[in-house]
């Protein structure tokens, strides 16, 4: 009979530094028992977002800083429906281009990550040198780099001028193939193969029953995602999208599916500035909304959230925000049964967990 | 207890439901909205109901397991009772702070009155 420890993992480790801690049962080095604790960054951000409404164009982008882009436009399409504001065709656009440019960052991130916690030192730094220039991107767009404030209620706050345009095309084209040679190393390298094919498996049935988003869900045959249907949806402002998704479940399908998807969105951005037409950024709305608004958005972790009940005032009643992180790591005690103990950083770091927008 | 059960039969066989989200609304006068909030085919469809602040909600983990947090942080931050739901996600039972996303009551005109007086 084989003894049982108890190992903990996390709040503080070296394969995945935000605070989640997993507390794992092993029999030798399988692991037979996950318990998975959270709250560690709890900020009360759903609280704090209730004293002004105003404020929260800029506030709900520190939910996260890796989706903040995701956050703010999220929150701007909530108060747009309440208040029945529409944003211009051209404001449109320039949000799913910055969308796109934003989620290119986190897969590749994401990506980056996965290849460090294997000990591919120098991959990581290949996926984030491509990062880098879709940092540029943003900072450029925006002028900044993280944080970005451009949304507003009714549009955006920067344009994009046509020769900034031109010059984003030109460097999607160059990125684009050294996109794809990574993309070659996540598809057939064997020692990316050996630690990721087959391990962490989250089967369909699965992913519906714990209500999976995001690449996470659509790796495990779920070929949902926002960018389809709704008042998000793409095809409404002319660009074309067709969700990635896999049937196998594993760590190395959520990798492709972000590898995948890194590659579409910059198929998008071009659509996006092929789009671009002149005219206004901002419809403008005055005074204090009242109601309640409804709005999701295809964040890089999956579908994110807003719901925001208005009283006329400058604060609000109520906001909710459901992120997709808070579905996606619930699962990890699923994922991580029976694997063997040096799979843990692997697979804890393919669901690309942020415990800023867990946490909230 | 309330049995959003039923409707989601309902809604169900229109076609395979996916939880988005369940969350409570504080009404400010001891009832609160619970949304629970699923997504049919490419509709989106929301039941709400009112209860009391010491009425006892049924659990969802039993259908959708990824309804355990919403429901744990609902005990957390509102100080809801959910059957054979605990708190302790977001907030440590011995931190001292409860329901802080609960509102304090709106004054009635009645309560007006009788103060006035």
């Amino acid at each position: 009979m084989p003894r049982t420890s108890i190992i903990p993992f996390g709040p503080q480790h070296p394969a995945f530094l935000e605070p989640l801690h997993l507390k794992l049962q092993l029999e030798e080095e399988r692991v037979v028992g996950v318990e998975p604790s959270l709250g560690y960054n709890h900020r009360g951000m759903e609280y704090a977002m209730e004293k002004d409404w105003k404020r929260n164009f800029f506030l709900s982008e520190r939910v996260c800083g890796i989706c903040s882009f995701h956050h703010s436009t999220t929150y701007s399409q909530a108060m747009e429906a309440m208040t029945g504001t529409q944003a211009p065709e051209r404001a449109r656009l320039i949000r799913i281009i910055m969308l796109e440019v934003q989620r290119v960052t986190s897969h590749t991130l994401a990506l980056g990550h996965m290849a460090e916690a294997m000990g591919y030192e120098n991959l990581f730094m290949q996926f984030f040198r491509e990062r880098e220039e879709f940092m540029r991107v943003a900072n450029e767009v925006s002028g900044n780099r993280v944080h970005y404030c451009m949304n507003w209620l009714g549009g955006v706050r920067r344009d994009i001028a046509p020769e900034l345009a031109k010059s984003i095309e030109q460097r999607m084209d160059a990125t684009q193939g050294r996109l794809e040679e990574l993309a070659k190393v996540v598809r057939k390298d064997s020692t990316w193969l050996k630690r990721t094919k087959g391990v962490g498996v989250l089967s369909k049935r699965q992913a519906e029953t714990w209500a999976v988003v995001g690449p996470v869900a659509r790796a495990s045959g779920l070929s949902y995602d926002v960018r389809q249907s709704g008042n998000a949806a793409y095809a409404m402002d002319g660009t074309k999208f067709k969700p990635v998704w896999r049937e196998e479940g594993d760590t190395w399908a959520r990798c492709m599916v972000r590898m995948d998807e890194t590659l579409q969105s910059v198929a998008l951005i071009r659509q996006g500035l092929g789009l671009l037409r002149e005219g206004p950024i901002e419809s403008k709305f005055k005074g204090n909304p009242t109601g309640e608004g409804f709005s999701r958005d295809e964040a890089p972790r999956g579908e994110l959230m807003y719901w925001v009940k208005a009283n006329g005032t400058s604060s609000l009643d109520r906001v909710k925000v459901r992120t997709p992180a808070f579905m996606n790591i619930p699962p990890l005690g699923e994922m991580l049964m029976n694997e063997q103990f040096a799979n843990v950083p692997v697979i804890v770091v393919s669901v690309d967990p942020c415990i800023c927008c867990t946490d909230r | 207890m309330i049995d959003v059960r039923d409707k989601l039969r309902q809604a169900e066989s229109l076609g395979p439901a996916r939880l988005i989200s369940i969350f409570p609304v504080d009404n400010a006068n001891g009832t609160l909205d619970i949304i629970y909030m699923f997504q049919v085919g490419s509709e989106v469809v929301q039941h709400r109901y009112a209860i009391r602040e010491d009425e006892e909600l049924d659990s969802l983990s039993d259908l959708f397991k990824g309804a355990l947090n919403m429901e744990r942080e609902m005990v957390d931050l509102f100080g809801l009772k959910v059957k054979d739901v605990e708190g302790g996600l977001l907030l440590c039972p011995e931190s001292g702070v409860i329901r802080p996303l609960r509102k304090p009551a709106k004054q009635t005109d009645e309560r007006k009155e009788g103060g006035d007086a």
